[in-house]
């Protein structure tokens, strides 16, 4: 059917109606400035975040395919490989292990890798090439520092490779070199081609069938898929698909779970969302309205002349869309400028461990969500307005100008504002409350117990998946030791072996712990259905075993433990009858609300030892029916103790890694040694520092960190003082930020309804003057009507404020240890006398502007 | 700066002053107490003055009435006289001869103008003495819900006879549609409407059509009254209800121009009004007078 | 006695080839107690004659007496508070203020002047204007004809020295015009009001006891 062209009127119509009434626009174009630049923020930060996790993840990972099958002969590389569901496939091949001397430290793989998969691992040569030629090879950086090399091409190496338990020893040209990333504890040796086929050929033989030790030869295939959702589906459904055995072994990489996004922030996230479309809500819902009701003439003409409701929507979207096609392009660029402002402050609290830690990653999609968020704002707000427009009757209105002004239109103007306002004043007091209660001393105390504390740089990191609990090795700690300006040097040992119990102190814990409330309440917070409460307990039972760690401590860490309970009822443990090696600490069971001990002090315990010379090689046979071998201390000696005192473990003492039931114990450093052997490394060390020598171990330490280890990282108490310093200042500087925006909202709307009304009401004022209300009686009529919407909007969001300390604020900072609450309105309050002059301040700039025109011409103005 | 307490007592006197009982709170050297002598002195005065005023109405009321009262006589003793006059002529005509039946003829005439210049007299001195008595208050124009329909019939019969006279018939409203009310008096706004009635049998052709009829809006009672005459000039509209205004072609009728003041004045008393519809706008005379529902 | 007095009263916009001459010295004398009514075609001036007359708006040449004082000599809010006490207005389009009662609304200049309200002079207005049923509600809920009769009252409550009509009855069909005129007309006798209406209809210009004509800004 042919339709009647009437396209070029509407789009006339609709943008000279914005070229007559451009300040109204810019108005609205602003609003919309700012609602996309809530939410452009808002998602450019998220995004930037959640891409700095699961980078930082999949540095950890070694990659960043979605998954991988391990151990596939060739024949199954090519079943799948060119499957259409698939992409970017990739392969490398495994040769062996290094086996150098010189780099015993560091965990290296060999292999051979397609470029795209050493891409993709993170361990493409920053400098150089792939090799080609027999003895080229490419490794990291830190190897060749490891042997002494510089980080360069071109010179030979002696690399000892373990290829299926063979060392063989060649003589390499390095013809590249990675940079490694001191996340990923894995180190690449990539060989040519012709060196994996001379030494490692391709196995042939299908992996279910072969020895499980028989990995050389096998590809490693790395795949993605066209996204990243539901990959342990998608992976399963290729297997099916393709045919390839079913018990391929295969990898997912994590770094794209869902499971890292945390409940707690998608609710945030979810309730921003929420507030900032509100919040655009308010202001464009009302702009629009207010514009509406002023052109209603305008359209109302249109409709008598015989435009359609569907032409006048039209003209009406039209000016929202291209208020939208300026307004969120403009509010997005600033959001992402404001978004880069604040990264650094918020990355620097999360511990993720990229190298660029804070920088903007901009991905298209999230900016397009961004935006289609902001647009949806504008659609939604201008929805309304819309329909009021389209159901304009050309009969009514010259009325309606006036039937705006009647009870029941400005009581809903009046809420929209007060809403807008008070959205504004709420956010902020609530975030300063919240802000307010950061009492970092009482926290931190927790956090120092030394003047510096060395560990291994993923120690502290509870996100980290691979952490080395012997971090500081003998040599090291004597050379800490020996460090001039070093007072005294406690080191802590972990020992991650659970406890066992006899029979007599089982049924004590049984009774303090195990049928006691808290264990349901630790059960119900792990998420622990009936059946697994039973079968769990049963087992220990079985077993009498639960688990825990064992510390060792030398005097220096022991001192900041916190006793709570002791066999002589001091709250300090005397180091040298602790010492005499017939006594233990224990700590407690402890849950979020109590704690309870597992046992006291006086009761005696026993540990075994886990002296590698008591460790007896043992054959098993796994679920799948594979025989392993495992190292048993059954048969290594057990000691006994005594209890002395009942304590806490200061986070900073201990390890983030927490178990069901956390039953510690904690031995004097040299008893730990002659339980477990002397080889045992200290998992941290603290450093007592004479104070002028502060800054000299402090750069040692971190000379050290830099470029002797870098898996290495040292605490100082400076350093902790600023990180947690800078914590509250990021949500300081959010919440400003937030607060700002919102506010800025609020006035705007505010600015705008009052403006907008004294223009419309222009005439009605010219009229009041005509009838002799001076100038200065009409400014005070407007000021108490501005104050209306003041005194309006401090009473609903001070109640709303309190309402929200006692509710929101208060669980919040119940739930994070460095926030006390206590309730305040100051924030608020500090705000309201400057919000006040703008009330009044606002409707006599507006009315000193229409005063400008005369009463005549005022008075004509139909 | 005078005190606020000074303003207060100075407006507190000027509104006891205004309800008429302003009496001076205390005596003592300050200037308020001279200044409230003062002010009792000056409305003493006043009063005075205000009594004077008054007295001045009365006399001049009851010279009005001397006037209506002594005229009244020598009025009846003329109109007597011309009536005698006239029969002595009629007992002379059957006899007289060429000359003097003409003669006679005109004093006949002469006779006639004589009566209707008393006639005129003594209309004028009615109106007069009426008027003069409405605008002092002596009569009260006492306004009440009355039936509009009695108000038209007892004023047609007023005229009626007069009209008949130059075979003038009335077209009058239905009896149904004079069921309508109105506030007004009813002797006093007969009165009036008498007088707009007159006016137009006067101005009416010989054997001329006069129509009578209600409409209302929401807040009046509009009686119309038009007839065939030549109407009102637009310029001459506003002037018609003066007094003593007569337009210029018919200076020759009968009319003294007082009769339509009066009737405005009633019906301002009454918060009606009249209204006469020019003779561009219609043909022929329209009066409309107003009457408040 | 003259309550308005105005002299040779001019008023031009812009100059040059652009000069318009709105009014070209006009001199009116108004009687108290006179009913008067200009009458002109739109254009004319007369609007701007009454804007002058009310102190709205200022003349080029001339000046304006109202009630002994030249308002010429008044300025800013001086002035505003001369019309609140000397003036009432009465505008084509009603000019109520739509947020208050019909009350509030009527009393509005008195309680301006932070005056007491004459309550039972206002009662007489009202219960004159027939619009005693309609006090306590909001103007937007009245007919265009009730609305300006409240305007008459507002202009009575402050008791002025002169009300000046705007086309009283510009907006409002000819039935409700006759009882917005009649109620000015005898309202205006009955509290003895000066009263000065501008129209273009001839009829209605019949009303007052005084018409005249104004054309191209002068007085024919």
């Amino acid at each position: 059917m042919n339709k009647v062209n009437n396209k070029n009127a509407v789009n006339n119509l609709a943008y000279s109606g914005i070229r007559s009434g451009i300040k109204k626009y810019v108005m609205l174009v602003f609003a919309v400035i700012l609602t996309s630049l809530l939410f452009s923020t808002m998602f450019s930060v998220g995004g930037s975040m959640v891409n700095e996790i699961q980078e930082s993840t999949m540095r950890q990972v070694g990659g960043t395919y979605h998954a991988g099958f391990k151990y596939l002969i060739k024949d199954e590389y090519d079943q799948i490989k060119d499957d259409p569901k698939i992409k970017d496939v990739s392969y490398r091949i495994l040769v062996g292990t290094g086996d150098n001397k010189e780099f015993s430290k560091l965990y290296s793989e060999c292999y051979y890798a397609e470029d795209d998969n050493a891409k993709k691992s993170f361990s493409f040569p920053v400098k150089g090439k792939m090799p080609a030629q027999e003895n080229e090879v490419v490794v990291s950086d830190r190897i060749l520092q490891a042997l002494g090399e510089p980080a360069d091409i071109g010179m030979n190496i002696r690399l000892d490779l373990d290829i299926n338990g063979e060392v063989i020893s060649n003589d390499f040209t390095v013809s590249g070199y990675y940079e490694a990333d001191p996340v990923c504890p894995a180190q690449m040796i990539y060989v040519s081609k012709a060196f994996q086929e001379k030494y490692a050929p391709e196995a042939t033989v299908p992996y279910s069938q072969a020895k499980s030790s028989d990995l050389t030869g096998r590809y490693s295939v790395d795949f993605n898929f066209s996204n990243s959702i539901n990959i342990d589906k998608k992976v399963e459904a290729l297997i099916a698909r393709t045919g390839l055995r079913e018990d391929v072994n295969y990898g997912i990489n994590w770094a794209y779970g869902a499971s890292s996004l945390d409940p707690s922030v998608v609710i945030i996230c979810g309730a921003l969302v929420v507030i900032f479309m509100f919040a655009g809500y308010l202001i464009i819902y009302n702009i629009f309205d207010i514009n509406i009701v002023s052109d209603i003439q305008e359209f109302g003409l249109l409709k008598t002349i015989g435009t359609t409701e569907k032409q006048l929507k039209k003209i009406v979207m039209k000016r929202a869309n291209l208020i939208s096609l300026i307004g969120i392009p403009v509010g997005t660029g600033l959001g992402i400028l404001v978004a880069a402002y604040l990264l650094p402050i918020i990355s620097g609290q999360f511990n993720t461990l990229t190298v660029g830690k804070g920088s903007l990653h901009l991905n298209i999609w999230i900016l397009l969500a961004a935006m289609a968020f902001s647009y949806l704002t504008v659609l939604f707000s201008a929805g309304k307005p819309c329909r009021k427009a389209a159901k304009v009757s050309p009969v009514e209105t010259v009325k309606y100008t006036e039937a705006f002004d009647k009870k029941g239109k400005p009581k809903k103007k009046l809420a929209v504002v007060i809403l807008s306002l008070s959205l504004g004043l709420v956010v902020l007091n609530s975030v300063f409350g919240f802000v307010s209660g950061f009492s970092m001393d009482s926290y931190i105390e927790n956090l120092i117990i030394a003047d510096f504390s060395i560990q291994d740089a993923e120690l502290d990191n509870p996100g980290a998946r691979y952490v080395n609990t012997e971090a500081v090795d003998k040599d090291l700690l004597d050379e800490l030791k020996s460090l001039d300006g070093v007072n005294s040097v406690g080191a802590v040992y972990l020992n991650e072996r659970g406890q066992e119990f006899d029979e007599e102190n089982w049924a004590k814990i049984e009774k303090n712990v195990l049928q006691s409330k808290l264990m349901e309440e630790k059960f119900t917070k792990h998420g622990y259905t009936e059946d697994m409460r039973k079968d769990d307990l049963e087992y220990y039972g079985k077993n009498r075993t639960l688990d825990g760690k064992t510390y060792g401590m030398g005097e220096l860490a022991l001192n900041k433990l916190k006793v709570l309970e002791s066999k002589d009822g001091s709250d300090k443990i005397d180091w040298n009858a602790f010492n005499s090696g017939e006594y233990v600490l224990i700590t407690r069971f402890e849950t979020d609300d109590d704690e309870v001990n597992f046992l006291d002090p006086g009761d005696k315990i026993t540990i075994r030892s886990y002296d590698p010379q008591y460790g007896e090689t043992e054959k098993s046979v796994s679920e799948s029916g594979e025989e392993f071998e495992y190292i048993s201390f059954e048969n290594a000696p057990v000691k006994e103790y005594e209890i002395y005192a009942v304590v806490e473990i200061p986070l900073a003492l201990g390890i983030r890694h927490f178990g069901l039931f956390d039953c510690n114990y904690i031995l004097p450093e040299d008893k730990f040694l002659a339980q477990n052997g002397a080889d045992w490394n200290a998992m941290r060390v603290l450093l007592d520092v004479e104070d002028q020598k502060e800054e000299y171990v402090n750069e040692w330490l971190k000379d050290y960190t830099e470029n002797a280890d870098p898996s290495m990282d040292y605490d100082s108490k400076e350093s902790i003082m600023e990180e947690y310093a800078s914590f509250g200042r990021m949500f300081k500087v959010v919440g400003a930020v937030l607060a700002a925006v919102l506010g800025l909202i609020g006035i705007m709307n505010f600015a705008n309804t009052i403006i907008t009304s004294i223009i419309v009401r222009s005439r009605e004022l010219a009229m009041l003057e005509a009838v002799g209300m001076t100038g200065k009686q009409q400014s005070i009529k407007l000021i108490k009507e501005g104050l209306i919407y003041y005194v309006w909007s401090v009473l609903v969001s001070l109640g709303a404020s309190s309402v929200l300390s006692v509710t929101l604020i208060k669980a919040l900072t119940d739930n994070i240890p460095m926030f006390d609450w206590n309730f305040t309105l100051v924030p608020e309050l500090v705000c309201l006398p400057p919000l006040a002059v703008l009330v009044i301040c606002i409707p006599l700039i507006a009315l000193k502007k229409i005063s400008k025109k005369s009463i005549v011409d005022r008075l004509r103005v139909e | 700066m005078l005190g606020n307490r000074t303003i207060d007592r100075l407006e507190k006197m000027l509104d006891e002053a205004m309800d008429g009982r302003f009496v001076e709170s205390n005596y003592d050297e300050t200037k308020l107490s001279r200044l409230e002598s003062k002010w009792k002195e000056f409305l003493g005065t006043s009063a005075i003055s205000a009594q004077n005023l008054e007295a001045e109405r009365h006399r001049l009321e009851q010279f009005i009435s001397d006037i209506s009262h002594q005229t009244k006589t020598p009025m009846t003793n003329i109109k007597m006289y011309t009536e005698l006059l006239r029969e002595e002529i009629d007992k002379l005509n059957g006899n007289a001869s060429g000359d003097i039946q003409k003669s006679l003829n005109r004093l006949k005439k002469y006779a006639d103008e004589i009566n209707r210049q008393d006639q005129r007299l003594e209309f004028l001195v009615d109106s007069l003495t009426k008027l003069s008595r409405l605008e002092s208050g002596t009569l009260e124009v006492k306004a009440q819900r009355s039936p509009v329909g009695e108000l038209l019939e007892a004023a047609i019969a007023a005229v009626k006879q007069k009209a008949k006279m130059r075979n003038i018939s009335f077209v009058i409203p239905d009896p149904s549609e004079s069921m309508t009310e109105a506030v007004f008096d009813m002797k006093w706004t007969t009165e009036a409407l008498v007088n707009v009635l007159d006016n137009a049998v006067k101005y009416s052709p010989e054997g001329g059509k006069i129509e009578v009829y209600i409409s209302e809006t929401d807040m009046y009672v509009q009686i119309h009254v038009t007839d065939e005459g030549n109407g009102i000039t637009e310029e001459d509209a506003t002037r018609i209800f003066g007094r003593f205004f007569r337009t210029e072609e018919v200076q020759q009728e009968e009319g003294v121009g007082i009769g339509l003041y009066l009737t405005r004045e009633i019906l301002s008393k009454e918060d009606g009004y009249i209204k006469v519809v020019p003779n561009n706008k219609r043909k022929g005379g329209e009066f409309i007078i107003y009457l408040r529902k | 006695m003259s309550i308005l007095i105005a002299e040779h009263l001019k008023k031009y916009y812009g100059e040059g080839e652009t000069l318009v001459k709105a009014l070209d010295d006009v001199s009116i004398e108004v009687e108290r107690g006179e009913f008067m009514s200009i009458i002109g075609t739109s254009g004319s001036g007369k609007s701007t004659l009454l804007h002058m007359l009310g102190g709205l708006d200022n003349p080029t040449e001339g000046r304006v007496v109202i009630d002994d004082k030249d308002i010429s000599t008044l300025k800013g809010d001086a002035l505003c508070i001369f019309r609140r006490r000397k003036i009432g207005f009465i505008f084509q389009s009603f000019n109520l203020v739509p947020s208050i009662s019909v009350y509030e609304n009527i009393v509005l200049p008195i309680q301006l002047d932070g005056k007491k309200v004459d309550k039972e002079y206002i009662d007489n207005v009202i219960e004159t204007l027939g619009i005693s049923k309609k006090l306590k509600v909001l103007p937007s809920k009245l007919s265009g004809g009730q609305q300006q009769r409240v305007a008459i009252a507002r202009a009575l409550a402050s008791k002025p020295a002169i009300i000046l009509a705007d086309e009283p009855t510009g907006n409002l069909d000819t039935k409700t015009s006759q009882d917005v005129l009649g109620l000015l007309k005898t309202s205006g006798k009955k509290f003895n009001q000066t009263i000065v209406m501008i129209t273009h209809n001839d009829e209605i210009a019949q009303m007052a006891d005084r018409t005249i004509h104004i054309e191209d800004g002068h007085i024919v």
